[in-house]
């Protein structure tokens, strides 16, 4: 009979506590680099909720096609504030800005852009290549390992 | 092999960060349960269900179920992307099991198995008369309707007509619809 499949506790699938950091050039200052920290699910929910609460605290109830793109940027700046980070730093803790307010004043529109694209991008990427990866070892392993009865 | 094959449906494993996770097929009541908590995440915060966040929690509360897992953790350790492939690999699975189990497919199978096989004859026999109140809570006889998968239900049916036709020979064409109830019910 077939072993009972041993269940993976979400804690064993957790490495040091240390997160995925892309360090990127700041766009138009060639040469000064930033951390770019790959936000969690409830990173992105966290920062979706919030840019709701900002647009309800501003009078939009709905988020029509009218409001979507004022949404869309409110989103970017709550993402700008929770995943950008000391280039060197692997810690939520080390953000570069203090506040979600400081974000929205010192970031404009094409760097908020720039940044939450290429955040869509690296972790897309990122967390895809490293499952196909896991996937391609798993493959490789199987291939070697010798057949019942052959050993 | 006998009908015991059947009565859980077979996890399927992905490797997530060098680690296998196995993830099971799910009942429809507990995909109920999964979108409920979803959607209750959703108003607890007083938003509409909707959207691609909701359908992100959404999918995340149904791999929780399907990895006998807290959602809130998947929440806080996974990062969207992960949630991509897990999910792709668990829906496959479920849609995968779905297909094999079409009426046209499990009832030629089962006409094989029920005409050669003395243990399903004999497992089939004790379930039919067993029924929901059949002396193996933990095994896929006697459980809650509400708890099967489509696939398990499928099989339910299936089980009691090849039974019916092949070896009651027409004593037994009346089945009690309590059969396939759940028994609280």
């Amino acid at each position: 009979m077939a072993p009972e499949p041993q269940r993976v506790k979400i804690a064993q699938l957790k490495g040091k506590d240390l997160r995925t950091v892309h360090v990127v050039e700041w766009p138009g200052l060639p040469g000064r680099k930033v951390g770019l920290m790959e936000l969690r699910c409830s990173e992105q929910l966290e920062a979706y909720f919030a840019a709701r609460e900002v647009f309800a605290r501003r009078g939009w109830q709905e988020i029509d096609a009218a409001a979507l793109q004022s949404f869309e940027e409110e989103l970017h700046v709550q993402y700008c504030y929770r995943m950008l980070v000391d280039p060197d730093a692997r810690d939520p803790k080390f953000r570069i800005f203090d506040s979600v307010e400081e974000t929205r004043q010192r970031l404009d529109p094409n760097e908020r852009n720039f940044f939450a694209l290429t955040h869509q991008i690296r972790q897309n990427a990122g967390a895809a290549g490293r499952m196909i990866e896991d996937q391609k070892r798993e493959g490789e392993a199987d291939k070697v390992k010798p057949a019942e009865g052959e050993a | 092999m006998n009908l015991r094959g059947y009565k859980t449906a077979p996890p399927t494993a992905v490797r997530l960060r060098g680690k296998l996770v196995w993830l099971a097929l799910l009942s429809r009541l507990r995909l109920q349960q999964a979108e409920g908590l979803a959607g209750a995440f959703f108003r607890a915060h007083r938003v509409e269900p909707r959207g691609p966040y909701f359908e992100l929690v959404r999918r995340i509360h149904v791999l929780a179920s399907a990895m006998d897992s807290e959602a809130h953790e998947l929440l806080e350790e996974l990062v969207p992307s992960e949630v991509k492939v897990l999910w792709m690999v668990w829906a496959a699975h479920q849609e995968e099991l779905a297909s094999v189990a079409s009426p046209g497919a499990l009832r030629e199978e089962l006409r094989k198995r029920v005409n050669d096989d003395a243990d399903v004859l004999a497992d089939g026999q004790a379930a039919y008369l067993a029924g929901p109140s059949s002396p193996d809570p933990g095994g896929f006889f006697g459980r809650p309707v509400g708890e099967l998968t489509d696939a398990q239900l499928d099989y339910c049916a299936l089980v009691r007509s090849a039974f019916i036709e092949f070896h009651l020979e027409g004593k037994h064409k009346e089945v009690s619809s309590a059969w396939l109830q759940s028994p609280s019910e």
